[in-house]
Order: structure tokens, then sequence, then C-alpha cells
């Protein structure tokens, strides 16, 4: 895996540290201490940023005198996360949308960090474990969720790494988040339920999806500058 | 027969309004486990804490306006189990009741077993947990490890392993823990366990999904349990064994995919109800979407019908689950994406319903399971219509 210079560190974070401190690095990398605001209004931030912001990204809105901004509660399962949710923000509009373009593509190497290391974790569950007739590595049903799965973070890798920064669109950059949570769809099941577990990888899968469902446009959300 | 006759629907109709009781406490359920435990005025709580229990050990069953419902019945089950996840699949998983120890305890148990199982759960409602799942083998029963050793003075067993993932593992006051007595598959055994017993521990598991379900760990440190306990002593080792086993499954996955029925169908009603004005292609995927449940829950009464008429076909029962947990999964995510970026935060019963989806995945055999299962049963011919053509084929089919 080849990981752009200026994404490594969100990358390297989520496949072997967490979501959290990955998170951390890419809001240092591209918002300042602003919270980053989702095509919904909504942000979802390391718990130091979101106690600390003063603005919003990528319009720079002053948080403070915001009607209607306030915090929301976490889901369940990770509602003891370092993090912090947000709605009635100032989403991306105009100009912003050229910016956010570099949000989606550090949100992206951070998820395919997250899926990357859900793999290493899985190869490494089944490496110990047998089925009646083998290694459970060896089944082929299993053998060809990872072949599928290891190819579509290929996919995302190349997209990525080729990524014109100046594009006028976010939609190449949609559909590589597209592809990783359906890798992690297919790949989480591979674990049993020790990829269910609150505790366990699943929760890191989870978290990659929340910051997707908050961050990603849908198509008609997405207004670039002329 | 998918269409449902009149007692049935009786059923359907009155589970619907129980399950209604329960929906506004779903979300509750999801942030702590114990709110089940205030909702034992609910009818739900109440009628499923005394459900599967046999007519000849039941003084009071559930009367609807005269007919009487033991949930004995795999149809029976899907009908009722369909309807409360509908409410909340949290909270179906979460309440008493015999459950699926009682399906084992009804298929293999001996006179003295039934009642004892039968009579606690008429005293009080009461949690039961069914101990398969082993933290390093899954539920692949050849690979169990969990033991039951004779005492030296023959005067008794003990239980020796450690079980994971297990539903009300901390509420529950008896079930039946999965072991081993000898090697092979003939040393395979079951035993009706109270956890009052010594080196009895249950502890929690967090879960992602159907977190009112409370899983947890067992550890099993030569809890000690007699003769009387060992499910099916008046059996054959088989009978009591792998071939009880692969019956009380067979008569299980239609309820687990009914539930995976309940369940889409919530997400899909939650769309129609709170996306009132629909574009004409979102309006077209509903359409869709109303009609690919319509064809699992028709595919899972045929299930329920078939393990009923002879509980050890459950091919269809294996194509029923693996259909219907893809479509749980499937649904709950397209209502998500129906309502945009941040449904997850926004419609938090949504985000709820597409993480107790994926639980269904793990219930009763994984979706390879399944799969291998259903290309077995095409292999040798079980399915109606599609002659066998592999070395295990026994029927020309149709």
């Amino acid at each position: 895996m080849t990981v752009v210079a200026h994404w490594t560190r969100p990358y390297d974070a989520a496949r072997s540290v967490g979501v959290e401190a990955a998170l951390a690095d890419l809001y240092d990398r591209v918002a300042g201490g602003a919270l980053v605001a989702g095509p919904a209004g909504q942000a979802l931030a390391p718990g130091p940023v979101g106690r600390a912001a003063e603005r919003v990204w990528p319009g720079g809105a002053p948080l403070r005198g915001l009607d209607g901004a306030t915090t929301v509660a976490l889901p369940a399962p990770v509602r003891d996360a370092d993090l912090a949710a947000f709605r009635g923000l100032p989403g991306p509009d105009g100009p912003g949308w050229a910016s956010y373009r570099a949000w989606l593509l550090g949100l992206a190497w951070l998820r395919l960090g997250c899926s990357a290391g859900l793999l290493d974790r899985i190869r490494t569950h089944l490496a110990g474990r047998r089925a009646a007739d083998g290694p459970l590595l060896r089944q082929q049903l299993v053998q060809a969720t990872l072949a599928e799965a290891v190819t579509d973070q290929l996919t995302v890798e190349a997209l990525l790494t080729d990524a014109d920064p100046d594009a006028d669109s976010v939609a190449d950059l949609v559909q590589a988040h597209h592809q990783l949570t359906a890798a992690d769809h297919a790949l989480l099941p591979v674990l049993g339920a020790a990829g269910f577990t609150g505790d366990g990888p699943g929760r890191a899968v989870y978290l990659s999806h929340l910051l997707a469902d908050v961050y990603l446009p849908a198509h008609c959300d997405v207004r670039m500058p002329a | 027969m998918p269409q449902l006759d009149h007692r049935l629907r009786l059923l359907r109709r009155h589970a619907r309004g129980w399950a209604a009781e329960l929906r506004p406490y779903a979300l509750d359920l999801d942030g702590d486990p114990d709110v089940v435990l205030r909702l034992r005025d609910a009818t739900a709580f109440h009628h499923a804490a005394r459900l599967q229990i046999p007519a000849a050990f039941n003084p009071s069953p559930l009367v609807l306006a005269g007919e009487r419902f033991l949930l004995t019945s795999a149809l029976e089950r899907v009908v009722f189990c369909e309807e409360i996840a509908r409410g909340d699949l949290g909270m179906m998983l979460a309440l008493p009741g015999a459950s699926m120890s009682g399906v084992l305890v009804a298929a293999i148990g001996d006179r003295a077993q039934q009642e004892w199982f039968y009579g606690r759960l008429l005293e009080r409602p009461t949690w039961t947990f069914f101990a398969l799942t082993e933290p390093d083998g899954g539920t692949d029963a050849a690979g169990l490890r969990t033991r039951a050793t004779e005492s030296t003075d023959g005067c008794g067993w003990h239980l020796t392993g450690r079980k994971r993932y297990i539903s009300n593992a901390l509420r529950a006051s008896m079930g039946v823990v999965f072991h081993r007595t000898g090697d092979g598959p003939l040393g395979l055994g079951a035993a009706l366990v109270d956890t009052t017993a010594a080196g009895f521990t249950a502890t929690a598991v967090p879960t992602l999904g159907v977190r009112g379900a409370q899983l947890g760990a067992l550890h099993l440190d030569a809890v000690p349990i007699t003769a009387e306990q060992l499910l099916g002593r008046h059996l054959s080792p088989m009978r009591r064994g792998s071939w009880g086993w692969q019956r009380t499954f067979n008569l299980l996955r239609p309820t687990v995919a009914a539930m995976a029925v309940g369940l889409a169908q919530a997400a899909c009603d939650h769309v129609r109800e709170h996306r009132r004005v629909l574009r004409p292609d979102e309006r077209d995927l509903l359409a869709r979407v109303a009609g690919e449940i319509e064809g699992v829950r028709r595919l899972t009464r045929r299930a329920a019908v078939a393990v009923d008429a002879d509980s050890g076909s459950g091919h269809l029962a294996s194509a029923a689950k693996l259909r219907a947990t893809r479509l749980a999964i499937g649904v709950t995510r397209w209502a998500l994406g129906s309502f945009g970026p941040g449904a997850r935060l926004d419609q938090p019963l949504l985000d709820k319903f597409a993480r107790d989806a994926t639980a269904l995945e793990y219930m009763e055999g994984t979706g390879n399971v399944q799969r291998l299962a259903v290309a077995a049963a095409l292999d040798r011919g079980a399915f109606d219509g599609y002659p066998g053509v592999g070395p295990t084929a026994t029927t020309g089919g149709r």
C-alpha cells in the first residue's frame, strides 16, 4: 500500500491505532481546530476539538451565536468514545465545496486505513482457527470474501493516489467511500460474532461508517463553484 | 401456505398491538438493557414469558377470541416473532420465556426435565439462555470444548468450559449448556443448568446491536449437575446429540428469518411514515422493497410449514434465513440512505435498526453456513423441482 505522504498519518492511525486518533490527526491537518460540518450540517469531531472549537469549517463561521447549533448524543455503542457530535451547523456551500474535497479525500484515506486494519485483524483472527475440514483461511467462501475486499481496497487506493486535488466534482471520492463501506460490510461477517462486539473490530468499522454518514454528500447536495 | 388462516391472522393482529406497546422503549433499551425489567406490565412481556409451553404442561395458555395459542409450532412462532421484531428486535430478544431453550427441551427433554423447565417458567417471568457458541469455535458442534465429566464418586457431573455471545446470559435463571461427554459425534450433549449453581459466572459482552439482549460470556468452572439434568437421557446418544440438535436448529431457523422480516418491515414502515413526500424513483424503490419483504415473508412461512411437517427438513429454513438476513441488512441500510446525509444521527431508531440487523448474521448459523447447507440440499435434490445431480442425490425432484 502506497499512501500519499500527506495522508500517511491518518491512514496509519486508522489502520493500527484507532479511528479517534486518526480523526484527531485529520482534523489537525485540515480544519485547524474548527468543527468540520458535513452537508447535513452535522459534525463529528474529536472530543478536545468539540470542547474548544470556536469556528466551523469550511466556511469559517463563528460557532458562538449560531442559531440551532446543538450537540447530539452519540449512538449507544460508541457513547464512550472521546468524540463530540453536533447538528445545526452551516454545511459546505459554494466555494466551500472545493475545500471540502480535500476533507473527503483525507477522510477516504482514513477510512481506507480502517478497512485495511479490519482485513489485518481478520487474517490474524482466522489464521489460528479451523473448520472441520481445515484452516478457516483456506475455505473457498472465506478466501473469496477476502479477495473481493482487498480488490476493493486496492481500487480505492488507486483512485485516491491519483486523485486530482483541483477536480470540479467530488463524485469520484463519494464512489471511493461507498466502495469502502461495501468492502467493510462484506468483510465484517467473516469474523463471526467477534465482529459484532462493542469493543472489537466492529466498533472501528461502525465509527468509520458513522463518519461517512455525517460527511458524504448526496449527489444533489454538491454545488461546486463555476 | 404463505397466506395466514383466520386463526393466525388473529395472532398476528394481537401481536402487532403488543409490539406497538414496546416500540416507545426501543431506544431506551438500546442504551440500557435493564429497561426491559421495567416493562413487566407490557402485554408482550407477560405473554412471551408463558408462551412455548406445551399443552400438557400449560394450564393457562394464551386464548384470543376463543382460539388457543401455545406457540409450539414453527408457524405460530414465525407469525408472533415477525410482529414483535417489527416493534423492536432488541426488545424481542430481551423478553423472558422459553425461547430457544424451550424448543430444545421440547425436542429432547424427558418428562421430568420438561416439568422442571416449564414449571419454572410458570412460576414467574423467567429468562432462559441457550449456550452453544464458544469463544474459539463459534457454533461448530464438532468443535465443542465444554466438557461434562462424571464425578469420581459417581454422584453427578461437572460442567467446565466457556461460552460466549449468549443472549440474556446475565438475567437468565436457567438455560441449556451444550457440551461433550466424550470425543466424536456420540459424545455431544446438552444439560439444563440453574444459574445459581456454584461455578457459574456470567459477564456482559457489549455489542453494536440488539443491545437489549444483553449478550454475555459464561465461565463454567466445574458447575455441578445431576444426571437428571442431562437432556435426553432417555434417548440414544445420537438422538440426544447431533440428530436432536439439528432438528432443533431447523425448527428455530424460520423464527430467526421471521425476526429479520419484521425488522425489514419496521425500517420500511419508518421510511413510509417519516418521508411523506417521495420522488417517483423513490416511490418505485419503496414498492420494490415492499415486494422483496413480502417474498421473503412467504418463503419464511413455507420454511416454517416444512419444519412443522418434518423437523428433519431444514433446507427451506436455511434458504429463508439466508435471504431474510440479507433482506434485513439491505433494507435497513436502504432506509438510512433514503434520508440522505446525517441519517444515523438524525434518525437514531433507524441507526439502531441497521445495527440490530447485523446481529441476524450470527444467529442460528452464519450466511456461509446457510449457503453451504442450501448448496448441499440442492445437490441431493431436496428442493422440490430441482433434481439432485451430485453423489448425494436421493430424489429426482418434482
